[in-house]
């Protein structure tokens, strides 16, 4: 939710910088259903999942695993727009840690403690999956390259309490990036009278 | 429903669509990329 939110926010601020949503229109990403298609299978996957991860040979972590490469098909696609690469290193980052930890994102008890989300854990075993979510509960020690999994946590009071990742700062940098660009936000040229704006 | 309709007519153009279809399209490759989930994280 915070990602949806860090796209909203740049659109925002590029008008806000004297960008224009008719230079976001002209934006020429391609195959952007795609990252429709992928999407939609990872909801499917994130509110109907296993109660516990059952390794990488378990049919919804191929369904998974075949959204990020849609996604990865994407972002080379678009790889000369300005931001892409980020945004692609982001879904490396993110695919790599689920992979390395039977394909679904680790999150330590404590971090989903701290979120107050400990009660949509779907078992107490080791690698519970976490309901609506792609995370799996493990300790610290039980992951590998725990530094590229959830670990960043932004708790109550913060308007979205949130546990991130490295790939996900990576992604929401580089959706910034892109928007800000694509909108020709703080370049002189792109300053016209909001007339120009929507609708017409 | 009346004032519905004259809403709907006055942004149904195709440059609103467009706008509307790429915000759809980098919330969803946000989102997948990362975190369509109920709290945040990926």
């Amino acid at each position: 939710m915070i990602l949806a939110a860090a796209v909203l926010g740049a659109v925002i601020i590029g008008l806000l910088r004297g960008g224009s949503l008719h230079r976001l229109a002209g934006l020429p990403l391609r195959w952007a259903w795609v990252a429709l298609v992928a999407f939609g299978l990872q909801v499917y996957l994130i509110y109907f999942p296993e109660p516990v991860s059952t390794g990488l040979v378990s049919p919804r972590v191929g369904l998974l695993a075949l959204s990020y490469l849609l996604l990865f098909f994407v972002a080379w696609q678009n790889r000369a727009l300005p931001g892409i690469w980020m945004i692609g290193a982001g879904f490396i980052a993110n695919f790599a840690v689920m992979v390395l930890n039977g394909g679904y994102m680790p999150i330590t008890p404590e971090a989903l403690a701290q979120v107050g989300h400990t009660r949509n854990a779907l078992s107490s075993e080791p690698g519970a999956r976490v309901l609506a979510t792609k995370d799996i509960v493990l300790t610290r020690d039980a992951t590998v390259a725990w530094w590229l999994s959830d670990l960043f946590v932004l708790p109550p009071p913060f308007p979205i309490p949130t546990v991130f990742s490295i790939g996900d700062v990576l992604i929401a940098v580089g959706m910034f990036w892109l928007v800000q660009s694509s909108m020709g936000a703080g370049s002189g040229s792109a300053r016209h009278s909001r007339a120009d704006d929507l609708p017409q | 429903m009346e004032n519905w309709k004259l809403l709907v007519a006055k942004y149904s153009n195709p440059i609103t669509l467009r706008v509307l279809y790429i915000l759809l399209a980098l919330v969803a490759l946000a989102l997948a990329g990362g975190a369509p989930d109920a709290y945040g994280g990926s």
